[in-house]
């Protein structure tokens, strides 16, 4: 398969700089051109500091790009995206409120459908990432793997087009961030939505993408492209599947140049 | 307020008031500067209606500025929060008020406002506004940017932006600003008390003061520490029913459930 059939989205000539603080001009990413076609698993591989989360807010118009644009579903992104799900990096779960209705707050946000309704479906997706009966807790009842879990519900509960991810499993244990990876997988192929998945680990990228993008440098630039041909489901596991194992190590190929120069150091992934 | 604590409160004043009782029976100091404990808590039993009657009435203005406090406090944080170029210019004239000293121009307010309670009210209300305000905008401010973000990526904005997020999350700080603000209330009620008037706890104690009443003047003091208290334990609870997912009042978690990772 050679570029997406039918895109999505379309990132053309994105462009952004930022002044600092000492009033010098940086720029953070540099002419990104991409096409992501509908229900495509998309990771963005880098170092820090590449630009990847700045990419990311870019796409669901929560940040404009200096040049360049976004164009989704046929129109060009102004402001943020209609039908889009976030999951950061830490839970951020509103402390106040219970895991269920910290779910609900998406929907009732937007005002889809009766509070019966909105319960029933938050409920569905927490008895699916295995969080029945926690609906009543508060957040920090919750440990940080089930926090993450919750957020990624609350991503996912008003079925949105485009899920973006940042680094979602990164502050978690190795153990709980390969449940995360297959609940992640399983909901994903479940729903379908566009999911854009920024990470810094290799391993992660090719067990749960479609297509790695390499991000290197400053500015950060695509480097490379990888669609990952392996089927569906993977189940994060890498370990015993010399296929992903092979594309891990074209990513990393295509990776460890660059950090050479920078002189950074990647993690030991898989 | 624990069990334990309130046990603790307990204790403290039987001892306190032990020593004192002991003292003036050892010592036998005059009697106007300072009585046993016993004849004051005798003079407060025979005059109890009368120090209720006062009581109320400096209740009555240390809790209408207070409440008066507590919604200009959090309006105004709102409009410096939520209009930037208007905090500009209120921002100075905010300042100018919190450095005015409240209690050298008491005098002047009941020249302007008479002696009734409404001079009482204000300076309670001026003396309390600056902590409920300072803590109130400091919540608003404080919303995480990731936060703010997911806000936005739901659409949310403007006043239902305050209502979701900016003020749940500044509750904490606004209780903060209440606790130290309703005992700065009352100060206040009772400095234009002092100034002039002809009724309230502070007016007692300027009366006791000419007659060398020195049980009427214990009692008094007596009668605003035990309402200093019953506000500020009020402001607890309340505080403690409202927002009873905050950190503060999670002790009753063992520390093994919490397993937020930061990183």
């Amino acid at each position: 398969m050679t570029g997406p059939a039918k895109p999505i989205l379309t990132i053309a000539g994105v462009q952004q700089r930022f002044a600092t603080r000492s009033g010098e001009i940086v720029a953070a990413l540099n002419n990104i051109n991409l096409e992501i076609a509908t229900g495509e698993f998309v990771a963005f591989v880098g170092i820090s500091g590449c630009g990847k989360t700045t990419l990311l807010k870019i796409v669901g118009g929560l940040t404009m790009p200096t040049q360049g644009d976004v164009i989704y579903k046929g129109e060009r992104v102004t402001g943020p995206i209609k039908d889009l799900g976030i999951v950061f990096q830490r839970p951020v779960l509103l402390e106040w409120r219970t895991v269920l209705t910290n779910v609900t707050l998406q929907t009732s946000m937007r005002d889809l459908g009766s509070a019966a309704e909105q319960r029933r479906l938050a409920e569905e997706l927490l008895d699916r990432v295995g969080l029945a009966g926690y609906g009543d807790r508060y957040p920090w009842e919750l440990s940080g793997g089930q926090q993450q879990r919750v957020s990624l519900c609350r991503a996912l509960v008003h079925k949105p087009g485009l899920l973006l991810m940042d680094e979602p499993f990164s502050a978690l244990d190795a153990l709980t961030r390969e449940q995360l990876q297959r609940d992640l997988e399983r909901m994903w192929l479940r729903q379908k939505p566009t999911v854009l998945f920024v990470t810094h680990d290799v391993g992660e990228a090719v067990c749960l993408a479609d297509r790695v993008v390499v991000l290197a440098g400053k500015p950060g630039t695509v480097v490379a492209n990888i669609r990952v041909g392996v089927g569906r489901a993977r189940g994060a596991d890498l370990l015993n599947n010399p296929q992903l194992q092979a594309y891990a190590k074209e990513v990393r190929s295509v990776l460890l140049p660059q950090e050479a120069k920078t002189g950074a150091v990647l993690t030991k992934t898989g | 307020m624990p069990a334990s604590t309130a046990l603790r409160v307990v204790a403290f004043i039987v001892v306190f008031g032990l020593v004192w009782e002991v003292a003036t029976v050892l010592l036998r100091p005059p009697d106007y500067l300072l009585p046993p404990l016993h004849s004051v808590l005798a003079y407060c039993f025979a005059q109890w209606q009368v120090m209720l009657k006062h009581a109320g009435v400096t209740a009555h203005e240390t809790l209408l500025g207070f409440g008066a406090a507590i919604a200009g406090g959090i309006a105004v944080a709102f409009v410096l929060n939520r209009f930037p170029r208007v905090a500009t210019i209120l921002w100075p004239s905010v300042l100018f008020a919190q450095i005015t000293p409240k209690v050298a121009i008491a005098p002047l307010l009941l020249l302007w406002l008479g002696f009734g309670i409404e001079s009482k009210v204000l300076i309670a209300f001026l003396i309390s506004f600056f902590p409920i305000l300072i803590n109130a905008h400091a919540g608003f401010q404080s919303v995480d940017e990731e936060t703010a973000e997911l806000a936005r990526s739901m659409g949310v904005r403007g006043l239902r932006y305050f209502i979701r997020f900016q003020f749940p999350h500044a509750l904490p700080r606004i209780f903060s600003g209440a606790r130290i603000a309703i005992n700065f209330a009352l100060v206040g009620a009772v400095v234009g008390e002092f100034v002039g008037s002809d009724q309230g706890l502070g007016n007692l104690i300027i009366l006791a003061a000419r007659l060398l009443n020195s049980p009427l003047m214990f009692s008094t003091i007596i009668a605003l520490m035990g309402m200093g208290a019953l506000f500020y334990f009020s402001v607890g609870m309340f505080e403690r029913w409202m927002i009873p997912w905050h950190v503060s009042y999670r002790r009753t978690l063992q520390a093994g459930k919490i397993g937020l990772q930061d990183a």
